[in-house]
């Protein structure tokens, strides 16, 4: 009797308890939809699908390379047009069956990527893989890292144009807080915003993005938690919007820590675990789950901690992972810190697995 | 139930009316502030004397004594949850109790002048690092002052003159638990406790232990506390404290291990936990008590992991405040006292099992639990004790409580 008791307030209390499971469970629908009998499935979920008809697919992308599944349950088209928006420089198309050929290829001054796919033939499955060229293997390269943004969206571009100045930058990662309230003219307003940033953005949410909808972020940017490698580099953006972990991201994390053992591993969030000054508290609700978590990224080798929420600069370490706070995107910042509005560049060398931080200030 | 003319109405609370109607949003806000200070001082530190008049009469009829209502019952009753949620003091003010009716509003005034004092700040500073702490202790007791004030509004208007119960006057020199604690965190397997607690007194000073430990489950909990009253009820002490009320300097050490986790969480912290007994502020409302707490702590997370040996260093800001109620006749009698308390209240911390509060929207993080705790002696010597807490997880308690040493 008293297990059932205990069971029904628990489960009573449950939605409460994980209050990021309804994004979980969407973040299983990114990069899936269907039109008719034709259907799409981006691997991972590394893009968004922001439009599909019989001939045309649109698709933001949340990683430097993903694969895409095409299928038709009857005829396919004599052609499929695929434009990947927030796409890297230089990216290319490769069509599974190699028979299938790519027709045409260019990139909008908007930073986004076009091609022509056909004649698609007999064949009712296709598989395509976006990806500049030579970053499969281990190679240095360098990112940048800016977060919270929120009111300041109309003077972002302070911040992008000298982004666009930096040499060498291949993407800009984010921690989250990109809008005030995460509406969707605020979430579009941004990414017309990011057409003026020559690299691709890719982020996770923050507790700024739940305003409006839970889950209307994912429409347009994609899953709060993910992870990709590039150039022998492995990214994990995990949605801690709400303070806490998902239980089933704790599980998804834990097959992406097994995944970048033995290679550099950067994790990034919007809240962090530990608040660097605790008595804020700005950082997990639970300070036990937050040391689970660290647990578990550092018994698994993670090597950088990249956080937002904080509206300033702190470097410190949790649990012997070298973590920075940067969340110098333009919102009410910290006072008394002498910081202001800034980004961070990270040089990452794969091969001789080093990962060097520095701070670019933009007032 | 007698009809009463308007302008009838408005001569009958002298004690409102000029003073809600003058000045501007500036004065209002600094009376408000003053009372936060005047009942704190009041309650803190009133002196036995006024205790002894305010809420040791055992004479029931001065208990009892009250007014003629404004309006008969159930509206006052009514009118303390709404609109006495925005207005403290409705319900007790239609029952003529205008120094009541004034001071739950001053004190509701109070809670929402320092709540948006330290939003005021926490907004302009964007919570820098020198003055968080401060701030978001002042935020906490606005916000819990307000809590408690409409708590108190809507006990003042429904309980009894002379409440439900006494406080307890002279406390135990040994008091020992042993029970049982669910706790459902969705990120921990761990459910079923095992809880232990012995809490030792003599003179002012104070020792203790507590455990809890999930015998199968790689979790346990330690926690070693020790204290001085300044103020207040005593285990050894040959008179029974004027009420309920003291003030109690704690320092105290926990361990909590996560072993099948990897980590051990270490707190070492200090507070001054009080109690103000309801009558010293709210003359004529017996049989309860407000509950505060703040302090510092520093916690220190030791993982010991397959390649990882590291510790790594953080703070706590210990706040809570509470409401609560006496329960039973706790007088000191030839059998020795029974009877029990309880306490609805806010917690701010982030450790231990309940830890903070998840919201769905933007803010999830800062704010602590909420939790809801009672116990009753049933003898002298044996009671029960219950206690719940909502917060990252949920908990419920339950524990035999054996008294010793009891006067």
């Amino acid at each position: 009797m008293t297990r059932t008791i205990a069971l029904v307030f628990a489960l009573g209390a449950s939605g409460c308890l994980r209050p990021t499971e309804e994004r979980v469970r969407q973040d299983l629908q990114v990069g899936k939809s269907t039109f008719g009998t034709f259907s799409v499935e981006v691997d991972e979920g590394h893009a968004a699908v922001r439009e599909l008809s019989a001939t045309r697919l649109a698709l933001w992308a949340a990683a430097p390379r993903f694969s895409v599944s095409l299928d038709w349950q009857s005829e396919a088209p004599d052609e499929l047009s695929v434009e990947v928006q927030n796409c890297m420089p230089q990216a290319e198309l490769r069509v599974d069956p190699r028979r299938v050929p790519v027709i045409s290829s260019e990139r909008s001054s908007t930073g986004a990527c076009s091609f022509r796919v056909g004649p698609i033939g007999a064949e009712r499955a296709l598989r395509l893989l976006v990806a500049p060229p030579g970053t499969e293997a281990p190679s240095p390269f360098r990112f940048a890292v800016m977060s919270d943004v929120q009111e300041a969206i109309p003077d972002v571009q302070d911040i992008f144009s000298l982004l666009n100045q930096q040499p060498g930058v291949d993407f800009l990662l984010g921690a989250g807080d990109l809008t005030e309230q995460g509406t969707a003219p605020e979430l579009e307003r941004f990414q017309r915003e990011l057409e003026q940033l020559d690299i691709p953005y890719y982020t996770t949410l923050g507790n700024h993005e739940l305003g409006e909808s839970p889950t209307l972020y994912q429409r347009y940017f994609g899953r709060g938690s993910q992870s990709f490698e590039y150039r022998g580099v492995r990214f994990t953006l995990l949605d801690s919007a709400s303070g806490s972990l998902d239980p089933i991201v704790f599980d998804w994390l834990d097959a992406w820590l097994a995944l970048g053992a033995g290679q550099p591993h950067v994790v990034a969030m919007h809240v962090p675990p530990l608040d660097p000054v605790g008595v804020r508290n700005g950082g997990f609700a639970n300070r036990n789950e937050a040391a689970l978590l660290l647990a578990r990224l550092a018994s698994k080798g993670v090597d950088l901690t990249i956080y937002g929420h904080i509206h300033s600069y702190y470097h410190f370490e949790n649990a012997g992972i070298p973590a920075h706070v940067s969340g110098g995107g333009g919102a009410i910042p910290e006072r008394f810190d002498d910081m202001g509005r800034h980004f961070l560049l990270v040089d990452a060398d794969p091969l001789a697995e080093r990962l060097a931080v520095s701070i670019v200030r933009v007032d | 139930m007698r009809a009463r003319p308007l302008d009838r109405l408005a001569l009958d609370r002298p004690a409102l009316g000029p003073r809600a109607s003058g000045g501007g949003l500036l004065t209002g806000a600094l009376r408000a502030f003053v009372g936060l200070a005047l009942w704190a001082v009041s309650g803190l530190a009133a002196t036995p004397a006024r205790a002894d008049t305010s809420s040791r009469s055992t004479d029931p009829a001065a208990l009892t004594a009250r007014p003629e209502p404004r309006i008969g019952s159930p509206l006052p009753e009514i009118a303390a949850v709404f609109p006495g949620l925005i207005v403290h003091g409705s319900g007790v003010w239609l029952q003529h109790r205008n120094q009541t009716a004034q001071r739950l509003l001053v004190l509701e005034g109070a809670g929402l002048f320092t709540t948006f004092l330290s939003g005021f700040v926490l907004f302009q500073t964007g919570a820098a690092r020198n003055l968080v702490g401060p701030t978001a202790l002042g935020a906490v007791a606005g916000v819990g002052t307000f809590g408690v004030s409409f708590l108190a509004n809507v006990y003042a208007t429904w309980a009894p003159p002379e409440g439900f119960g006494q406080a307890q006057r002279r406390l135990p020199l040994l008091e020992s638990r042993f029970g049982y604690l669910y706790v459902y965190d969705p990120q921990f397997d761990f459910r079923h406790f095992v809880t232990t607690r012995v809490d030792g007194r003599l003179g002012p000073w104070r020792l203790g232990m507590g455990t809890a430990h999930a015998p199968a489950q790689g979790n346990q909990r330690l926690e070693l506390f020790t204290g001085h009253r300044f103020l207040g009820p005593r285990a050894d002490s040959t008179t029974a404290a004027a009420d309920g009320s003291y003030l109690e300097l704690q320092l105290g050490f926990s361990e909590h291990r996560f072993d099948s986790s990897g980590f051990v969480s270490r707190v070492v912290e200090s507070k001054l936990e009080g109690r103000v007994d309801s009558a010293r502020y709210l003359p004529d409302v017996h049989g309860a008590f407000f509950q505060l707490e703040a302090g510092y702590a520093r916690q220190w997370f030791s993982f010991d992991l397959p390649g990882v040996g590291t510790t790594t260093a953080t703070s706590l800001l210990l706040a809570h405040m509470g409401f609560g109620v006496y329960l039973g006749n706790r007088a000191p009698q030839a059998a020795g006292p029974t009877g029990g308390e309880v306490e609805l209240y806010y917690d701010h911390r982030h450790d231990g099992f309940a830890a903070g509060l998840k919201v769905r929207g933007l803010g999830s993080g800062p704010a602590g639990h909420l939790g809801l705790s009672g116990s009753y002696q049933f003898s002298p010597r044996w009671g029960l004790r219950a206690q719940t807490e909502f917060g990252s997880a949920w908990t419920l308690g339950l524990s035999a409580v054996i008294r010793a040493g009891v006067r």
